[in-house]
């Protein structure tokens, strides 16, 4: 990453988990990057990746996505969801995922997302994504949201950054 | 989020790439979200210096945000 990044904190996983979550994210920066890579350790080769952050399970997130494989693209939304699909995770082959998380600490507007997900053996994923709460964004949690585990290997980072 | 590459070089034209998104939960007054990958280029070998981001519809409203950042490669 470009020496304006600065690495808040990365995970990189020795067992298969449910869940990577980066918890105490400080209020200093101006936008945030995460960066997802790896695989999932069941569940085939289709599923997306899920976001949810400040821990809220309720139905306050929705995305509008292009997603495509080797022969077709299709648009779509998911509205009043319970997560952010807004990645790509696959069993067998490696995944990339990267988030931009805009103006995350301001308490008076919704929070955005802007995200490209990849995996060369499925689908590549274009997404905006949206959380309705004007609360500053503390924590951010990945996972996938039929419960399969994480694999090991899986990395995650979460990066600040920060304008003049 | 658009990105502007060897924005000083004085010897070639300027290109940009870009994502952008909006979503609605759905759609708000029958507009849909929309996500959008796009290129361009600034016909100009002249460096850049200054950058101005305009809306065809009216003022931005009240607590829009612009950030803009410098990269650099590692020395």
């Amino acid at each position: 990453m470009p020496s304006t990044y600065t690495a808040i904190n990365t995970t990189t996983l020795t067992s298969a988990t449910a869940s990577i979550t980066f918890s105490s994210i400080p209020s200093t920066y101006t936008d945030l990057v995460l960066v997802v890579t790896g695989k999932i350790a069941s569940g085939g080769n289709n599923l997306g990746l899920d976001f949810r952050v400040n821990g809220d399970t309720g139905t306050n997130y929705s995305i509008t996505q292009l997603l495509g494989d080797s022969s077709s693209a299709i648009g779509g939304q998911e509205a009043n969801s319970s997560r952010m699909n807004l990645g790509i995770i696959t069993q067998d082959y490696e995944s990339s995922n990267i988030i931009n998380i805009m103006n995350y600490a301001n308490t008076t507007t919704y929070k955005s997302f802007l995200s490209r997900g990849n995996s060369s053996g499925s689908y590549v994923r274009l997404a905006a994504g949206s959380w309705r709460s004007t609360a500053a964004i503390n924590s951010v949690t990945v996972l996938q949201i039929t419960g399969v585990n994480l694999a090991i290997g899986t990395t995650a980072t979460l990066y600040g950054i920060k304008a003049a | 989020m658009i990105d502007l590459l060897d924005y000083t070089n004085s010897n070639k034209f300027k290109t940009i790439k870009g994502i952008q998104g909006v979503d609605f939960n759905g759609s708000v007054g029958g507009y849909t979200g929309a996500v959008n990958l796009f290129s361009g280029v600034y016909k100009s070998t002249s460096t850049i210096s200054s950058i101005k981001i305009t809306s065809v519809y009216g003022n931005f409203t009240q607590y829009s945000q612009v950030a803009l950042y410098g990269l650099k490669v590692a020395s």
